[in-house]
């Protein structure tokens, strides 16, 4: 069986600004292993939030297709996608996103209620994740009385719970200061490391690229490089 | 890679068992939702509050003036309710008469009936020394009929009779026959067998109605001089007047009693009274409705701004897997809790204030030289509010499906959205 988590062929995407077609993606090709570590990189307007956004089934691609886990996503309907994201994704946004009402925990078991995770497992299994990432005395709080970090921890927690084939990280440490982001970039790099989790991350940052295992740089629509670190 | 089609693995829960349990964390989160901004929700549910109490508290005012203006009229002539020969609200003569003693008895043994008390009525030509004119003859128990006769505060001269040879007439009437209080006059009819009717009675009291018909052509006699004048059996009536607790038992009281006779309500005894109740509950229902929906209208609003400052973070769900469904499904019931709210906490002012003025009435402004007038045509200083359930199901239903929709509408809106476009609202 192949070790392809996500194949992007010939993906095409344009927006409309002020009537004007800015051309997001240009034809690109792309693929993604299992265990890989990749960041797309790129000025403003490179294409990397699209791309990420077309492999997460978030946006359709005008032409090309998109295949996460060996499944096409061109063919699915909103609610198919939906539900694709539930089963094979996980998600980390720049600005944590997390249901504000919900405790830590509540937050992390909500991915595994939505799965149809019986209680006592999903508590068992929220409880691990938090624990993994050094969140387990945290996890009654409210997102509002957590830091930026440990509210980006607690999204990681969110989005490795449900064991995703493919994690999804938008600017994970836009808003974060230096020393939080190196340690959440040591986390995602222990993911990747020891459970194996294949990442894609959209970043402008070089401290997150250069804790990844392969960069890929964007700029008006089309890979221009693509390269394993050093 | 060789794609593939999406399979059950990919996309079906993996039991159902968590089903239930996950519709009470979704009605958990929809009630957190509610308190994220607490002076915002309170200021819906104050909104939608203050139209069921809008609504509640000026039906029941409406209802209360309705029931000064019905009891108004029953006091007047007809009492609430009448048990009459099935031909004679047709066809009033004098010969349509009954053996109303049963009726009398059966209506008094009843506990919601204040009074009850015969009737003799027809026309007949009524004369003094100098004048005739003709006039309707009521013969009253005067005992019984001069505890709520609406007639006897508007008394201008004299007293209301209370017996044998006593009569009250109207003041055009004694004007016109140039009667003092303590003359004699005569009274002149076509008894029940056709033999004359005649009776010489003394006016002891003139009354000023505010209805000229009343004033210038009403006598009201003592019911067994009336009985014998028209050669009638003792017991024998035209109607057995009844006065009610209250006007609105009367339908279901005359649908309840079992009679030969015609058992008739205010309804049917004062059919123009209910044309207005009817003609002034439409207009007012409007009036209610677009009220009502203006103030909807400003708590649909509010809803509507709430759920478009989240719609990022149902672009969020979406990301993780929520499907829009759940996501309206959560909003709807984020809806429902706060209309529930506001329709309860509306409820509870509306019937608190109602219960506080129940009793005591809510003073009318009169004007200090106004006061007699009033007095004298029983219209009441106050009024007093009648609660009606339909107001509060009326409010409710107004209120929930105005907010469901308030709810329903953007959530459409959210589940045409691609989640890209969602999450894009947060900046």
């Amino acid at each position: 069986m192949s070790n392809t988590v996500v194949k992007c062929e010939k993906v095409e995407k344009t927006y409309q600004k002020d009537s004007v077609p800015v051309y997001a993606l240009r034809g690109v090709d792309f693929e993604v292993n299992a265990g890989d570590f990749v960041s797309l990189s790129g000025p403003s307007g490179s294409g990397k939030s699209t791309l990420l956004n077309v492999i997460g089934g978030l946006d359709r691609p005008d032409s090309g297709e998109v295949t996460v886990d060996g499944v096409a996503l061109s063919g699915l309907s909103e609610s198919e996608l939906t539900e694709l994201r539930l089963r094979k994704m996980g998600f980390v946004f720049q600005a944590y996103n997390l249901i504000p009402v919900l405790s830590a925990q509540e937050n992390v078991e909500f991915i595994l209620q939505l799965q149809g995770v019986p209680q006592a497992e999903r508590r068992e299994r929220a409880e691990a994740a938090l624990e993994s990432l050094g969140l387990a005395d945290m996890s009654h709080r409210q997102p509002g009385e957590l830091s930026g970090g440990q509210q980006q921890r607690v999204a990681i927690a969110r989005s490795i719970v449900s064991n995703p084939v493919l994690l999804l990280a938008d600017e994970p440490t836009a808003n974060l200061d230096s020393g939080t982001t190196e340690d959440l970039l040591g986390l995602l790099r222990r993911l990747n490391e020891q459970e194996n989790m294949t990442i894609v991350t959209a970043t402008h940052d070089p401290i997150v690229m250069s804790y990844t295992k392969r960069q890929v740089h964007l700029r008006d629509g089309a890979i221009e490089r693509d390269a394993l670190a050093a | 890679m060789t794609s593939r089609a999406l399979t059950s693995h990919d996309t079906r829960p993996d039991t159902k068992a968590t089903v239930d349990s996950f519709a009470i964390t979704l009605m958990g989160l929809a009630w957190r939702n509610l308190w994220r901004n607490r002076r915002r929700t309170w200021l819906t549910i104050g909104g939608v509050a203050f139209a069921v109490w809008f609504l509640i508290f000026a039906r029941a005012m409406q209802e209360g003036s309705f029931d000064v203006m019905i009891d108004n009229g029953a006091k007047m002539m007809t009492g609430h309710l009448q048990i009459q020969h099935p031909a004679y609200q047709d066809d009033p003569r004098v010969d349509n008469s009954f053996a109303a003693a049963a009726d009398l008895d059966a209506m008094k043994s009843k506990p919601e009936v204040r009074h009850a008390s015969l009737r003799g009525q027809g026309f007949a030509l009524v004369s003094s020394e100098e004048r005739s004119f003709g006039a309707q003859i009521i013969g009253v128990d005067f005992e019984t009929e001069g505890e709520w006769s609406g007639l006897k505060p508007m008394i201008v001269e004299g007293n209301y009779p209370t017996g044998s040879g006593q009569a009250l007439i109207g003041l055009t009437l004694a004007r016109n026959l140039h009667l003092q209080l303590g003359d004699e006059m005569v009274i002149l009819g076509t008894a029940k067998e056709g033999g004359i009717a005649a009776l010489a009675t003394n006016v002891v009291g003139i009354f000023d109605s505010t209805q000229p018909e009343f004033n210038r052509g009403l006598v009201q006699v003592n019911y067994e001089d009336f009985r014998e004048a028209w050669v009638m059996e003792p017991g024998e009536a035209h109607a057995v007047v009844v006065m009610l607790d209250t006007a609105s038992v009367g339908e279901e009281i005359a649908a309840q009693y079992t009679s030969q006779n015609a058992v008739l309500p205010w309804q049917d005894l004062m059919p123009e009274a209910q044309q207005m109740k009817e003609m002034k509950a439409v207009s007012s229902e409007v009036m209610f409705m677009v009220m009502t929906i203006i103030i909807g209208f400003s708590v649909v609003n509010t809803f509507m701004m709430v759920v478009y400052e989240r719609t990022a973070e149902f672009g969020v769900l979406t990301a993780i897997g929520m499907r829009a469904g759940l996501i309206r499904l959560q909003l709807q019931l984020e809806g429902l809790y706060l209309a529930g709210l506001g329709v309860v906490l509306g409820f509870v002012l509306a019937w608190s204030a109602l219960t506080i003025i129940g009793d005591t009435g809510v003073p009318i402004p009169v004007p200090e030289d106004a006061l007699d007038f009033y007095a004298r045509f029983n219209m009441g200083d106050r009024l007093y509010p009648a609660f009606q359930w339909d107001a509060l199901y009326l409010s409710s239903a107004i209120m929930i499906l105005g907010v469901q929709l308030a709810a329903y509408i953007p959530g459409r809106r959210l589940s045409r959205m691609k989640p890209v476009e969602a999450l894009r609202q947060e900046t």
